[in-house]
This record gives C-alpha cells, sequence and structure tokens, in this order.
C-alpha cells in the first residue's frame, strides 16, 4: 500500500494554508479518508496542505446565543468526550464510527469535508441543522448542511476554501434527538444511518422533526417527506411508521454487494422509525 | 515433574514478543544491498497479451530491472504437488509471469526490482500492456456448460478432474427403495483466508557458494526448498537454505510454493546476488494468494421414516481457480469426499468430485480444507432429513452415530481405502455423550421457552447443531504417498534432540509454528519426558539449514505427528543416557530406573545420577562405555499408522431481528474430544479462533467476483472479518478419548472449531426461520439474504 509520490507542507496560519491550497493540492487534517485513498491509488494528489498545525481551529466552545462551535481539527473522540455529546445523536453516532483508532486519529471537520455518501456525520449535521464555516482568501462565510452536502465526496466547499469550523443549535428541553445505523459489517459505514431531532409541542404533538439519512444513496440527505407527514402528528407508534415508510422517497437508492436497493430501501424506513423512537424516548424519558 | 509440564497451561512463551512488537517476520528483516521487488498484476481476468513495453518502467528512478513473461519463460512453471482425483494430463500450474495469455485478475505480467518498494511500486505504473480481452467464466457450473470460455486446452470443458468414491450402486438402491429421500443443493461459498502478516519472500543467491537463502512466510520451508530445487529451478536442492522467520498466520494459504519465493530467488541471482525482497499488499492477498471452499453441491440423503440414514449421494462441483496451486486437487477429493462418512453409520455412500478450471484465484486448502466442507454438507443433510421425518435432530444424530463398540471403525462404502488397497479406520470415539454434554450445557430441550420470549421481543431465536469428525494430523505416508492418489511423498515428520554440556535441551523440528506455539508445546513435550525445567528447553523450527526434514504445520498435524517424534527423540535420550548412567554408577543397565529426570539403581535409591549430570558425562565424553558415541543427540522419524480422529459436537444459538435479518449468535457451546491436551490453554485457543472463523463463513465472509471476473469483495472494507465485538463469550468443554493411534494419545485440535462452527450456526438460523417454512438458505446469512428470506416466506404465506 504505497502511494504515488506527492508534495507535503505544514502552515503555520490559516492565511498561509488558504494562500497554498490551489489546483491538485488537497487540504489534510487527521488523514483518515483520504491517506487509504492515496495508498490505494484511488485517488492522487500534487501537493497535500496539512492545516494540522494551524492554529485555532480545535476546539469546542459554547457561542453567545447558546450555540455550540466545534472547531473542523477536533476529533471524534474530542467530540465526544465533550460538552457536545449533550446532543444525544452523536453520542449514538460517534462511538459508531470507525474503531479507536480513527476516531483518535479523524477529524469531524475532515469528515464532513470529505463528504463520504455513507459516513454517519453528515446525516447527523442535517438533522441538527448545523452550520459550516468555511474560510477564503475573500472571508468567511457560513453554509446550512442542507446546503453543503452535494453528492459523493462532494460539497459546496469552493476550491479556495477550507472548512474551519461546525456550528450546533443550542439545547433545548423540548428536543430530543437519536441515531441509528445499519451497518456494513466489513467497513462499520452505515448501509442505513439515520438521524433524528424532533421537537414535542406543548400540545404534545410533534412541532418540529428533522431527519437525515446516510447510506442510502449518493448523498446524505433530509428525508423531508417523513417530516411532514410527522409534524403535527401525536407521535404514536402508528404516526412515526407510517412516516417513516417515506424515508426513501423521491431518492435513488443504492444497491452493491453489501444490500441491494430493495433491502436498503426497507432498512431506511425500519431505522427512520427507530431513530424517530430513539429520539422522542430521549424528550419523553 | 513430568506429569506437571505435560497437560498443564502454560502461557505460551512465545506471546511475549509478539504482543511487544519483538517478533521477526519477513518484512523485518532488512539485507545489506537489498532491493525491492512488484509484480505488475493483470487487471482482467482472462486476456491475450498482445504486447508489453517495459520502455519507461525501466528508466524510472531507482529501477534495477524489469522483467516480463518472455525474461522468465525458461524457468519451470509451479508443480501441482497433489495430483488427487485422477488430474493426469490436464494439469496447469502458474508461471512465474504470464506468458501470451492472463487468466484471472491478479495473475502476474511483469515484475520490477527498484531499490526501494516505492519506486518499485511506481515503475508498475509505467509498464504499457496491450491486452485483448477475452471471455471470462467465474462460475465453476457455468464454466463446464457447452460454449463456456476455455482456460487451458489441455482441459476440455474446463475440468481437472471426475473423480468417485464410494458404492454407486449400493447407493443408488439404497435411495430408490428410501422411505423418505431429501434432495437439496446447498453451495459452499469462497473464503479468502486473510492472515495478518500477508505473504512474501526475500532472496539472497550468493555468488561465493552458488547458494541460495530464502526467506519465506512458509507453514513447509523443507517441502518449499524441495519443489524449488527440483521441479522449478533445477537448482541441486543441498544449494539452497528456506527460513521461515516468525509467520503471522496462515490457515493453510502459506503452504503452497508461490511465484514469488522463486522469483526472488531467481532476480537475485540476475543481479549478481543482491537480495530481493517482496511482500504482499493486502490487495495483493486478496487477489493472488489461494483462497478456499467454493463447492456447489447437490446431494440426496435416504432413511427410513424413524430416522435411521441409510444413504447419501453427492455430486460437487469444486471450483480450482484458472491454475492448479501446489495441493489443490487433494482437497475436495482425498480430504472433502473421504470424510463424508462423518461421525454416522451411513451404509452406502457415494460421491462424484468435478475439479473445474475458472477464470479466479486459485483454491486450495483453507483451516480444515475439504472436511469443513464435508461436514457443513452433512449436518445440514441431517438437519433437512429429521425435518422431513418431524424428529428432532439430535434424536436422528443419537441414532445414526457409529456405537463406541466399533471402533476402530471402517467406513462400510470404503471411503478410508485408497486405490492400493490401503484402508484407514477411524481410531477412537464415543460420540453420545460428548454431544449430550453440549446439549445439556446449551439448555437444548428448554429452548421452546426462549424461542417464546424471544418472539415476544420481534425475534426468531434458533437452535443448530453440528457434529463432527475431523481426519488430522494428516498422515500416514502409507494412504498419503501414494502417487496419483496421494501426493507422491511421505507425511511423516522428525525431531532432533540434544542435551548440551550445560544440560540445556535444544530440540529442533522439521514443523513450523505460524501461530500454534511449537515452542510451547514441544517444549513441554521433551521437558516431559527428560524430566528436565521447562525452562531449560529451547524449541527450534523453520530452517531447513538448522533442522531434521520435515514436511511442515498443516492438517492438525504438528502434535499428532511432529509432537510423537519429538517425544520419540528424547526417549532415544534416555535410552542412550541409562547406559552411560549404567557405566557411571557401576551397575547393570537392566537396574537403572528412570523418573524425574534422575537415573538410579534399582534398590538403591541414593545412587543416582541426574540427566544433567550424565549429559555433562556424554559431552566431556573423557569415560563412556566402550563403543558408545560422545554427547546426548538423537534424531527421530515418525510415521503414524493413521490419522487422528477427534470429534465433538458444537451448538449455536441464534436470534435473527425479524425486521432487518440481522442475526445475533447469542451462545456458542463447544464440547471437543480432542483425546489427551498437551496444553489446554493453547487447545482452547485453538477452538476459539477455529469457531470464529467457521461462525465468519456462516454469517459474514464471502469472496464474490462480478461476471467480468474482477473481486468485488477485495479489500477489509468489503470483505467481512468477524469481530470480537460481534461474538459472544464461547462456552467450552470437553471429553477426553485419547487417539489409540500415537503413543501421546493426542488428536488434532487446529482445525475442529472451523470445521463444526459453520453448520452449527447455519443450523441454527434455519431453525429459528423454521416456524416461517424456510428449510435451507445459502451462506453467508447476511442480513440481506435472510431478510429477503423472510420477506418470500411472508409473502408465501399471506
Amino acid at each position: 500500500m504505497i502511494p504515488a509520490a506527492f508534495g507535503y507542507s505544514r502552515p503555520k496560519t490559516l492565511d498561509q494554508a488558504l494562500r497554498e491550497i490551489r489546483n491538485g493540492s488537497k487540504v489534510i487534517a487527521g488523514g483518515q479518508s483520504l491517506l487509504p485513498l492515496l495508498k490505494l491509488r484511488l485517488a492522487a494528489v500534487d501537493r497535500l496542505v496539512d492545516i494540522g498545525s494551524v492554529p485555532g481551529l480545535k476546539g469546542i466552545r459554547r457561542l453567545d446565543d447558546g450555540r455550540m462551535a466545534v472547531g473542523a481539527l477536533t476529533t471524534y473522540r474530542e467530540l465526544l468526550e465533550s460538552p457536545a455529546a449533550e446532543y444525544g445523536l452523536l453520542r449514538d453516532a460517534l462511538p459508531m464510527i470507525a474503531d479507536v483508532q480513527v476516531r483518535n486519529r479523524g477529524t469531524v471537520g475532515g469528515s464532513i469535508a470529505h463528504a463520504d455518501p455513507a459516513s454517519d456525520l453528515p446525516a447527523c449535521l442535517l438533522a441538527l441543522d448545523a452550520e459550516i464555516v468555511a474560510r477564503s482568501p475573500s472571508g468567511e462565510r457560513t453554509i446550512r448542511a442542507a446546503e453543503f452536502f452535494q453528492g459523493a465526496f462532494a460539497t459546496a466547499l469552493a476550491e479556495n476554501e477550507i472548512l474551519t469550523e461546525i456550528r450546533l443549535p443550542g439545547p433545548r428541553d423540548d428536543a430530543g434527538s437519536a441515531y441509528r445505523k445499519l451497518k456494513q459489517r466489513a467497513s462499520g459505514y452505515a448501509i442505513v444511518g439515520v438521524a433524528a431531532v424532533v421537537v414535542r409541542g406543548a400540545d404534545g404533538t410533534i412541532a418540529e422533526a428533522r431527519i437525515g439519512i446516510t447510506g442510502v444513496g449518493d448523498v446524505a440527505y433530509r428525508a423531508t417527506a417523513v417530516e411532514k407527514a410527522l409534524v403535527g402528528s401525536d407521535g404514536s407508534a402508528r404516526a412515526i411508521g407510517a412516516a417513516a415508510v417515506l424515508a426513501t422517497e423521491g431518492r435513488v437508492v443504492n444497491a452493491d454487494i453489501h444490500a441491494d436497493a430493495e433491502y436498503r430501501t426497507a432498512m431506511a424506513a425500519v431505522y427512520t422509525r427507530r431513530a424517530i423512537e430513539g429520539a422522542l424516548a430521549r424528550i419523553d424519558g | 515433574m513430568a506429569t506437571q509440564v505435560l497437560g498443564a497451561p502454560i502461557k505460551r512463551r512465545e506471546d511475549p514478543r509478539f504482543i511487544t512488537g519483538e517478533g521477526h517476520y519477513l518484512d523485518d528483516i532488512k539485507l545489506p544491498g537489498m532491493t525491492s521487488a512488484a509484480v505488475l498484476r493483470s487487471p482482467y481476468a482472462h486476456a491475450r497479451i498482445r504486447s508489453i513495453d517495459t520502455t519507461a518502467a525501466k528508466a524510472m528512478p531507482g529501477v534495477v530491472a524489469v522483467w516480463t513473461g518472455e525474461d522468465t519463460k525458461d524457468i519451470n512453471p509451479l508443480p501441482c504437488a497433489w495430483p488427487a482425483g485422477g488430474v493426469d494430463n490436464n494439469i496447469n500450474t502458474p508461471r512465474i509471469l504470464a506468458i501470451d495469455t492472463v487468466r484471472w485478475t491478479g495473475e502476474g505480467v511483469a515484475l520490477v526490482v527498484a531499490e526501494s518498494a516505492e519506486q518499485a511500486r511506481d515503475a508498475i505504473d509505467a509498464i504499457v500492456v496491450d491486452y485483448e480481452p477475452l471471455p471470462v467464466v467465474v462460475d465453476a457450473e457455468a464454466a463446464l456448460k457447452k460454449g463456456a470460455p476455455q482456460l487451458h486446452e489441455n482441459a476440455p470443458n474446463n475440468v481437472v478432474m471426475r473423480w468417485t468414491v464410494g458404492k454407486e450402486k449400493e447407493t443408488d438402491a439404497a435411495i430408490k427403495s428410501a422411505e423418505v429421500v431429501v434432495r437439496q443443493r446447498i453451495v459452499n461459498q469462497r473464503l479468502i483466508p486473510n492472515p495478518i502478516e500477508t505473504r512474501g519472500a526475500l532472496a539472497r543467491w550468493d555468488p561465493g557458494t552458488d547458494e541460495y537463502t530464502i526467506w519465506m512466510t512458509s507453514q513447509a520451508p523443507h517441502v518449499m526448498r524441495l519443489l524449488i530445487a527440483a521441479f522449478v529451478l533445477g537448482v541441486p536442492e543441498h544449494k539452497i537454505r528456506c527460513i521461515s522467520p516468525d509467520v503471522g498466520g496462515a490457515f493453510g494459504s502459506k503452504i503452497y510454493l508461490y511465484t514469488d519465493m522463486v522469483f526472488t530467488a531467481w532476480a537475485s541471482k540476475q543481479l549478481g546476488g543482491r537480495p530481493v525482497k517482496f511482500v504482499e499488499s493486502r490487495s495483493e492477498n486478496y487477489l493472488a494468494t489461494t483462497h478456499g471452499r467454493d463447492h456447489i453441491t447437490d446431494f440426496e440423503i435416504a432413511g427410513t421414516r424413524d430416522g435411521t440414514i441409510t444413504g447419501l449421494r453427492v455430486k460437487t462441483i469444486a471450483n480450482l481457480g484458472a491454475y492448479l496451486s501446489t495441493v489443490a486437487p487433494g482437497i475436495p477429493t482425498t480430504l472433502y469426499a473421504r470424510l463424508l462418512g462423518g461421525p454416522y453409520v451411513t451404509p452406502a455412500i457415494w460421491c462424484e468430485i468435478t475439479g473445474v478450471y475458472t477464470n479466479t484465484g486459485m483454491v486450495d486448502a483453507y483451516r480444515g480444507a475439504g472436511r469443513p466442507e464435508a461436514t457443513y454438507l452433512l449436518e445440514r443433510a441431517i438437519d433437512l432429513f429429521a425435518r422431513e421425518i418431524g424428529l428432532d435432530g439430535a434424536a436422528v444424530r443419537r441414532k445414526n452415530f457409529i456405537p463406541p463398540d466399533q471402533f476402530p471403525y471402517r467406513n462400510t462404502s470404503g471411503l478410508g481405502a485408497n486405490r492400493s488397497g490401503i484402508e484407514l479406520s477411524i481410531d477412537s470415539g464415543n460420540y453420545t455423550p460428548t454431544m449430550d454434554k453440549a446439549l445439556t450445557i446449551a439448555g437444548y430441550y428448554e429452548i421452546g421457552k426462549a424461542k417464546d420470549e424471544a418472539r415476544r421481543r420481534g425475534k426468531y431465536l434458533g437452535i443448530g447443531i453440528s457434529s463432527y469428525i475431523e481426519a488430522c494430523g494428516i498422515a500416514p505416508s502409507k494412504w498419503f504417498g501414494l502417487p496419483g492418489e496421494g501426493w507422491g511423498a511421505g507425511l511423516w515428520e522428525s525431531a532432533n534432540v540434544r542435551v548440551h554440556l550445560t544440560g540445556k535441551v535444544v530440540v529442533t523440528t522439521g514443523s513450523q509454528s505460524h501461530g500454534q506455539g511449537h515452542e510451547t508445546t514441544m517444549a513441554q513435550i521433551v521437558a516431559a519426558e527428560l524430566g528436565v525445567p521447562f525452562d531449560d528447553v529451547l524449541v527450534e523450527h523453520s530452517d531447513t539449514a538448522g533442522t531434521p526434514f520435515g514436511y511442515g504445520t498443516y492438517g492438525s498435524r504438528s502434535a499428532t505427528v511432529g509432537g510423537v517424534a519429538a517425544r520419540n527423540a528424547a526417549r532415544k535420550i534416555i535410552e542412550k543416557s541409562r547406559r552411560l548412567a549404567a557405566h557411571m554408577l557401576e551397575a547393570s543397565v537392566d537396574d537403572i530406573e528412570f523418573a524425574d529426570g534422575k537415573f538410579s539403581v534399582q534398590g538403591s535409591p541414593d545412587k543416582a545420577k541426574t540427566i544433567q549430570e550424565v549429559a555433562l558425562a556424554a559431552s566431556v565424553g573423557y569415560d563412556l562405555p566402550a563403543g558408545m558415541e560422545p554427547f546426548l543427540d538423537e534424531t527421530a522419524y515418525y510415521d503414524p499408522p493413521n490419522l487422528s480422529w477427534p470429534f465433538g459436537t458444537h451448538v449455536a444459538i441464534v436470534e435473527v431481528d425479524e425486521e432487518t435479518g440481522e442475526v445475533d449468535l447469542t451462545r456458542y457451546i463447544a464440547v471437543d474430544d480432542v483425546g489427551k491436551k498437551i496444553n489446554p490453554l493453547i487447545v482452547d485457543g485453538q477452538i476459539h479462533g477455529g469457531i470464529v472463523q467457521g461462525v465468519g463463513q456462516a454469517l459474514w465472509e464471502s469472496a464474490v467476483y462480478s461476471d467480468d471476473g474482477q473481486l468485488v469483495s477485495g479489500s477489509m472494507m468489503d470483505y467481512a472479518l468477524p469481530r470480537a465485538s460481534w461474538l459472544p463469550g464461547f462456552e467450552l468443554d470437553e471429553t477426553i478419548t485419547p487417539s489409540t493411534d500415537n503413543p501421546l494419545g493426542v488428536k488434532g485440535v487446529g482445525e475442529t472449531g472451523t470445521i463444526a462452527s459453520t453448520a452449527a450456526v447455519a443450523n441454527a438460523v434455519v431453525d429459528a426461520l423454521a416456524p416461517l417454512g424456510i428449510r435451507h438458505l445459502d451462506l453467508p446469512l447476511t442480513a440481506p439474504r435472510v431478510w429477503h428470506a423472510i420477506q418470500s416466506a411472508k409473502g408465501g404465506q399471506a
């Protein structure tokens, strides 16, 4: 497993990193996704820009408005051991990502920017309605998760942008969240992964619902049909079941040696139901 | 002393170095001036090579040499050492590099040697090959059909061999007249062995002596030397030294001769003696190291309504890949078809084997080798038969077990008889108590309650039994040595024991350890015999220069064959020492007793010499009995009269998620009878590992080729190796029926877990799904496969 030769730089500031990224280069952080691709020669780069030494991209802080900001270089493990674990779905999802070694090295920003269509965090960020912060030489912008993931390994990041931070909405007592995943046994990636955030109104009905689904198609997506069916319902088993079967509505469902499309479709419904049930249990419990 | 060491659960002395990263594996070896080799592999499963342009590669930085099939065509193809089943004029084996045609994805097309592994790898990409793709066939049954793509001119219809065993007429009659006949097609899917250390070789030709030293990840360095010398390079055997350093797992895949063992040696000579190293990448291991299993079988089992089995007819198509690996034809014949009797009295058995060439990687022995396939078939057949007649599977097994008073037992269909009329029998056994023990631990007869409880949770719970025998301790020569059916060479083992002046003992063995713990168990055997401390015994193996010839480690044979050789060599030491002790004690040899490391004169226990004192006298040598050679140094060769036949019953309990089809193995009970145990801790470890590999086949593992011959499951991202967290703690128990065919009373254990567990888990899943009317599912029982079965069963009911 030997990659083709490539250039390498390790800038000390974000501005320097931004100057060094260009056509043919690729930003690297924890290296848990990109390095295997390079070693298998499924990807090739002229130059790796290693942002591991760039200050200010690590760590988790609470913003004044209650939101939580997660630095792009935060590892999965750091995130799990941070106050972000108060989000039930992250508490569910993070331990299911790969193995201990990957969770110790792999970064949240790297995973998001890589945008593997079967990785877990995209579904979580969609359900949380997270914002992704990107910097370019001309400044900073925020991108909503729903606009960020555009296809398999394709995001809204421009060639000259570096992902710096992820912002999660502040916690609220009337919301519950959960992540449920059917693992592809060999890789541990999702055959289906469903993140659910549900808000129960004062009258007991479902006031808000956001469902993020990964592994099913070529990009993680919001299951808007499920959300619509759920909102306004009483959150009963029957209502959840009726909503969950809409999990793949309007989507092209993948088929591979691990799961045919029919199975994936059925599992999307099962896991959507299970995720919604899990989210509601966290409010009610 | 003796009783304490033998049979003690001593921790493996080799483990600290493995656990702390201080082992020495092939890739740890670095020699001065060493070069690295890389192989350009065919991206096509079947293609004509129109041209190869190596110009650009040769000009790459660090490139020392680039060779193609044209350059290596004077090197013989690798031999097929076990042309069992009547393979005759249609043997096709791999060449160092393909000439004109490639026949499987991954076949070597060009070889690059460079100053570094990185440079060699880069240069591979600069070689330009013009291929003309040819039609591809990957499925063995399809390969036999009219009009299928043909792989080899000398093998019409892609047939390697058609071979039969058993009693055809009797079996036909049994099936024709039977009260009940159950038919089923079952597929035993292809598996990839996946040792954690990949394979490779490092060779150095010495221009001063014209000798080759080849370090290799091999289970059988002596045999490799023999094959390379006699069949491939045509170099005298004594001019080659083969060394297996620490080897990180093999499961059979490192028994065979591979091209890299030859091309590194050949290349080193071409380069004037520069060492050449080749180590597979993980991807190459998936593609190019041998695979296992891959059978398609149609069988019929016949019997009476009250559960007596009367006949078994089996037709198996065995996919052997594009070429024959070293012992490939022996697996579906001798090690599979001849074992189809299992632990049962089946009056009439007939088996037809068709070996087939396809455009896939080579298939050869993989942990259990033929015996897991036979056990899986039989144990599925018993369950299907039991279900057909409405009897309990355990009851049917009990009714058909070979009775304990029938041992040694000869199979009535002559499965154990080879062409020369030599017939092997099962040495010893007592199958019912072992099964009953397993059933009791599992709570087999109370499982109904657990099934009801699981249903309330949306699960189907099932219990599965697998009763097995294994033919292991692969030997004796009189059976395996027969040319044409056996492999035309012996299967004895050897050991040398030397007691040095200081009383320290060095044991060298011709067997080879790649995880089995020989350094511990062989030392236990010899320490027990000689009555010396365990820590005083050093075991050396795996270097043809320092050890007596041996056939290597596979087929669970090192303890039963090699272990007895070590014991016998130690016994020879004792006999010589007894004569010397008599001389030292001025007593008659007949009056010398030996116990606990001490020679004493009968009736005068204070007149004694320890074996260390005797060793000192033998080594110093100034006062020896007339005619006695100095030093204690004895070699023994052991060829047992028979295989050894461990047996047992495994029980699996599973829960199937009705909604997702996911199978959860919740309990696993293994009661094995492996005879006497040299080290129970190592035995348990072997059983644990074996079970996991068999469970892997039942639930997760599968080598998948696309129709155009690409290995789709070619990485750990796509080939699901079992993880510890997916498995319950195993519940192990034992019965002990010593082997009567070797003086240690031991039977093999390295493969039993794998042989038993696949069927136990498969039977449990089918039992779980029985309420839905499902009677059989092929492996692996992945969630989608089980889910689809549940869906169609429910659809059928609706």
